[in-house]
């Protein structure tokens, strides 16, 4: 294995993407099937993941290249999300939501760390009402089953921050 | 396109918010609830377990929670899959007949508990319950640390316990007393007892006539013959005992404290546990003192380093002991890491110097915690000796002891005169040998760098005296003192007004100290009493 490898990637619409070794190494997913199966020299297949959404990955583990606290970098759960990450985020809800998906099948742990820190992000003071309109999300509860939900579920119990 | 965020995301996704944000992230959908929900409840609090509104809610959401502290388990019926370690504080175990419910049962729908501490608040409690909840406990096989407070059981249940949980790692009893005579016992524990006494005599008749009379109370059982017999012979008591272990036996920390325990009947506890490397023992008043003129005293002290040679960590609370009872005992540790001792009665016992004439530990013992009010005031020079013989000390605790500034701060430096002296003579010697002035390459003067006196201090709790009364800043004295000298200071008030006053002495110290990373000299600050020579 050169260490100019590149490997072939094919998106949901079949679409083709080359890349490097390294790139596809940040992928937990494509490192370990690389190692296990070898550089076959055929395209990998990834029905999951939609070309738009599949370059933008790519970006991200571009930026991330040489990047020595990679598989570390999110860790901090109190930590601010740093700049670029900041702009890299500044995309539509359902992008935010398929970058999460393909982070998450794709297995890139800093990636998908960012993207659901972000969502955190978007979720954090605000009442049930504001995540709803926020998130598209219809109210499936009874307002019994809310009421209760919401007493038991801290509501006087839970410390104000 | 509308997507939804699967629950395995959402569950990541919670893990970002506060208890807050997750109370009102569980409200919002069906789908938002579960993931958001067993987060908040995971992250539950000793504290929050008062809140009634909680402890109403709580059987029904049990099954996230992972770790349970409460006093209230009246409407706790099933505690979830994921809780392993369970605390009923304060009068939880109810009798079954109660509407309430109890705690006993929740122990028996979860088997699979590790950790488990019980509080039995009253006697009566205690004496009617206990044998069934040590029932219940002997069934769980994954439980590595029991704390029972309140034992009132038949003689020898604690060994059955022990017996029954050979995977236990950490015991912890309190008040332990004999149940009385027309308590409910549990068959298979009556069993088990019988079995070995039943093996017990069958050995004392077996030839081995120094194991004389076996009566019902095996606690007090044991008789003179036994332990005085050979150490070999006391390792292979009974079939019983040879027959359980096959199964390696866990315990690495027993504590017993209010017991009525005689250093025979202790011995045969420990006896059985290879790998026990903390002993905590706490009075009655009934315990032997630790003395060599107690009965078994001195075999207990012999036998002990034989059937436990891993132990490393004593802790002594409200016992009676001596310099001779300490010494002995101290050689059941060869290598002594953590010693604490307490409420001790002991008019004739210097611990401090004990341990500084012991030979060894040096390479080992790590914390000495020392804390009474009765015993002879440390020596400030057997402080420092502390300190400078035991490298590797991350916690000193001296209540009353002292350690004079000066003398600290030469240790610290690592250039005290005993060193400077063999340093000066080594150098004498060289020079006259060779005739070079060839400086500081004696083996000594290297040595310390390896392990600089308080390289590891992590806490220093002793009182830091200085030469004058202006050595240190007057907040940092203790609090009487402090007073003191504020009055003192109104009185003489002009002439301090202006002057600033500088402390080479204390900071020189301080900086000294904030050279040893590992201890928090700003919040050392606040607990440590500073004094001044009188």
């Amino acid at each position: 294995m050169s260490a100019h490898s590149q490997i072939l990637l094919t998106s949901s619409e079949g679409t083709e993407f080359l890349i490097d070794r390294d790139i596809a190494d940040k992928s937990m997913l494509l490192k370990c099937m690389l190692e296990d199966i070898g550089e076959i020299g055929q395209a990998v297949p990834l029905p999951n993941v939609s070309g738009p959404i599949l370059t933008k990955v790519i970006e991200y583990c571009t930026h991330h290249r040489d990047d020595p606290n990679f598989l570390s970098a999110n860790d901090d759960v109190t930590a601010d999300i740093d700049e670029w990450d900041l702009e890299y985020c500044k995309v539509d809800q359902g992008t935010l939501y398929e970058l999460i998906l393909a982070a998450n099948y794709l297995d890139i742990k800093p990636l998908m760390d960012l993207t659901c820190k972000t969502v955190a992000n978007m979720i954090k003071a605000k009442s049930p009402e504001e995540i709803r309109k926020t998130f598209n999300i219809t109210n499936d509860f009874t307002p019994e089953e809310e009421d209760q939900v919401r007493r038991e579920n801290g509501k006087d119990w839970v410390d104000e921050h | 396109m509308d997507i939804t965020l699967p629950s395995e995301v959402l569950i990541q996704v919670a893990e970002y918010l506060n208890p807050a944000d997750l109370a009102t992230a569980c409200c919002v959908n069906r789908t938002w609830f579960i993931p958001f929900a067993s987060r908040l409840w995971r992250s539950l609090h000793k504290d929050q377990f008062a809140q009634e509104a909680l402890l109403e809610a709580l059987p029904r959401y049990s099954s996230f929670v992972r770790e349970l502290r409460s006093s209230r388990f009246g409407k706790l019926r099933q505690v979830g899959p994921e809780c392993t370690r369970l605390n009923l504080i304060d009068v939880p175990v109810l009798l079954p007949e109660q509407e309430d419910g109890c705690a006993l049962e929740i122990l028996e729908r979860n088997p699979d508990l590790e950790d488990i501490s019980v509080l039995f608040l009253s006697q009566v409690e205690a004496s009617q319950l206990l044998m069934r909840f040590v029932g219940i406990v002997v069934g769980m096989k994954k439980l590595k640390k029991l704390s029972i407070h309140g034992f009132i059981a038949p003689a020898m249940t604690l060994e059955y316990l022990l017996e029954m949980l050979p995977g236990l790692k950490e015991l912890s009893v309190v008040f332990c007393l004999n149940a009385p005579p027309d308590a409910v016992l549990d068959p298979d524990f009556v069993a088990w007892r019988e079995k070995k006494e039943v093996a017990m005599v069958h050995k004392a008749d077996n030839g081995n006539r120094t194991v004389a009379a076996v009566t019902i109370d095996g606690a007090t059982a044991s008789t003179t013959g036994a332990t005085a017999s050979t150490t070999g012979a006391t390792a292979s008591t009974t079939g019983a005992t040879t027959k359980s272990t096959s199964q390696q036996r866990e315990l690495r920390k027993l504590s017993l404290a209010g017991m009525e325990l005689t250093f025979e009947s202790l011995l045969k506890i420990v006896q059985n546990y290879p790998l026990l490397e903390s002993l905590v023992l706490e009075g009655p008043d009934q315990f032997d003192p630790f003395r060599p003129n107690s009965p078994s005293f001195i075999p207990f002290c012999e036998q002990l380093r034989v059937f436990c040679p891993r132990l490393d960590q004593l802790s002594l609370k409200s016992v009676e002991i001596s310099n001779e009872g300490l010494e002995l005992l101290l050689t059941a540790f060869p290598r002594l890491k953590r010693i604490a001792i307490a409420e001790t009665s002991m008019q004739d016992c210097d611990i401090l110097q004990v341990l500084l004439d012991h030979q060894g530990y040096t390479e080992t013992l790590e914390e000495i915690d020392l804390t009474q009010d009765s015993f002879p005031r440390s020596s400030a020079q057997e402080t420092l000796e502390v300190l400078r013989k035991y490298r590797r000390l991350r916690r000193l605790r001296v209540t009353d002891g002292t350690v004079m500034a000066e003398a600290l701060v030469q240790l610290l430096r690592g250039s005290n005169d005993e060193q400077q002296g063999q340093q000066q003579l080594q150098e004498h010697l060289l020079a006259t040998s060779q005739g070079s002035g060839q400086e500081g390459q004696d083996p000594l003067s290297h040595g310390h760098d390896a392990g600089r006196p308080g390289q590891f201090l992590e806490r220093l709790d002793v009182t830091i005296v200085g030469p004058s009364r202006s050595w240190a800043p007057s907040r940092h004295y203790h609090e009487e003192r402090s007073q003191e000298m504020e009055e003192q200071d109104q009185q003489q008030q002009q002439h301090d007004d202006d002057e600033e006053r500088t402390y080479p002495l204390f900071d020189t110290l301080m900086s000294l100290l904030r050279e040893r990373t590992l201890l928090d000299v700003d919040s050392w600050m606040e607990y440590i009493p500073f004094d001044y020579e009188l």
